[in-house]
């Protein structure tokens, strides 16, 4: 049974986005949105998560150390952005 | 997750003082993971730090730290790696801090080659003061104290540390954290002292005033200025005007550390102690004169002591 979490995932408490990820994603899996309810205004968001290849690049660019992402090997579940269940493992 | 941070952070400080986009974090997280590699305990490092953004990087590790006074960090990481040899030391600095005030005890620590990693965090302004230029500023960009764009001419602080005589020497890049993160692990490998200059944006204070305030506009600024050292050897002295190298510039395996010279002077001058002491009280045997040769006894003390010391043993 495979774990049921997002391939990438950012810590909305530490996060003070500054669009880094953004920048240096290769798949375009993070876009910056605003949100009033976290404290710097805006933060980044997964809005593709089932274009992630888990290269770690968003991982090691982070400043806040905010962003967590799944080793490759590792088999999840998520919802997709047109919000179907996917399992993959890499 | 491969590298638990959680482990090495004072997780009740977070989230972390420095401004969005500034490249301390990536600078701490390359360190921690370079760390968690070489396998070492937290009780055996101590991290040394002065007064500045870069310099908060002791209240956020859970080694054992030192906030000292400003620009001074290396005269104190250098008394502690004399005291306790065993122990890894370590220096967290910024430009402003190590090589503009405090450039004199850089100077000495690289001719001395004491073990000590200094990790000096260059974003070419005092961030933390209110954003003066300082000594590595490039000419014409804005600051607080130049407004109409720095006039002075910078230094490079690789080249100074070789000239000053550094065991290791390397230059990395904020937004290249793979290949900082091996430069980091090969300076706290090496047994002498290691210099890893880290080119950083300050998004805030230096790219704010110069029209680069977006993070990723400015690591791209930084990475023009910027020629991995496999590439340099391709390109010829005017090509290279104006950039800098990355990568390991310097790496020196026969210059002797110096807590290890220290010890060998102690342990010399212990034994030529235990000597004289069984001179005086007339027990010294033959393997006891084996032990260390007349010649190497008048080295260490230049003085006449033996007649003085027969006239004592007759009284």
């Amino acid at each position: 049974m495979a774990e049921r979490r997002m391939p990438v995932e950012i810590n909305h408490k530490l996060c003070k986005g500054c669009g880094l990820c953004v920048h240096v994603c290769p798949k375009n899996v993070l876009e910056m949105v605003e949100d009033l309810s976290v404290w710097m205004g805006t933060t980044a968001k997964v809005v593709r998560p089932e274009d992630c290849i888990r290269c770690k690049m968003c991982e090691d660019i982070c400043p806040d150390f905010a962003i967590n992402v799944v080793d490759v090997g590792v088999e999840i579940t998520f919802e997709d952005s047109q919000g179907n269940l996917i399992t993959k493992s890499k | 997750m491969a590298v638990d941070y959680t482990k090495y952070l004072r997780m009740d400080k977070m989230p972390l003082y420095w401004c969005p986009g500034c490249g301390d974090g990536i600078v701490l997280k390359c360190y921690l993971e370079a760390i968690d590699e070489l396998g070492w305990s937290k009780d055996d490092c101590a991290m040394v730090s002065g007064i500045g953004c870069a310099a908060r990087v002791t209240g956020y590790v859970d080694f054992h730290t030192l906030h000292t006074i400003h620009g001074r960090a290396i005269a104190v990481a250098v008394g502690i790696k004399m005291s306790h040899p065993d122990k890894h030391v370590f220096v967290f600095g910024g430009d402003g801090d190590l090589v503009h005030i405090g450039g004199n005890h850089l100077l000495h620590a690289c001719r001395r080659n004491v073990d000590v990693t200094v990790v000096l965090i260059n974003n070419w302004i005092y961030g933390m003061t209110g954003g003066q230029h300082s000594c590595t500023t490039p000419p014409g960009a804005k600051a607080t104290t130049a407004p109409r764009g720095s006039f002075e001419p910078t230094i490079d602080v690789c080249k100074m540390a070789i000239g000053a005589g550094a065991g290791y020497v390397a230059r990395g890049f904020a937004g290249d954290p793979t290949r900082l993160k091996k430069l980091i692990k090969e300076g706290l490998e090496y047994k002498g002292f290691s210099l890893i200059d880290v080119f950083s944006p300050c998004p805030i204070n230096f790219g704010r005033r110069n029209k680069l305030g977006d993070p990723a506009k400015l690591l791209e600024h930084m990475k023009s200025f910027l020629v991995s050292s496999a590439k340099a050897k391709r390109m010829s002295e005017e090509e290279l005007k104006g950039k800098f190298i990355t990568g390991v510039l310097h790496k020196d395996t026969e210059k002797p550390e110096l807590t290890e010279a220290y010890k060998s002077i102690v342990e010399k001058a212990q034994a030529s102690d235990e000597y004289w002491a069984k001179y005086v009280k007339g027990t010294l045997s033959e393997s006891d004169k084996n032990k260390i040769t007349r010649e190497e006894l008048k080295k260490l003390y230049p003085y006449d002591v033996e007649t003085p010391l027969k006239q004592w043993k007759k009284l």
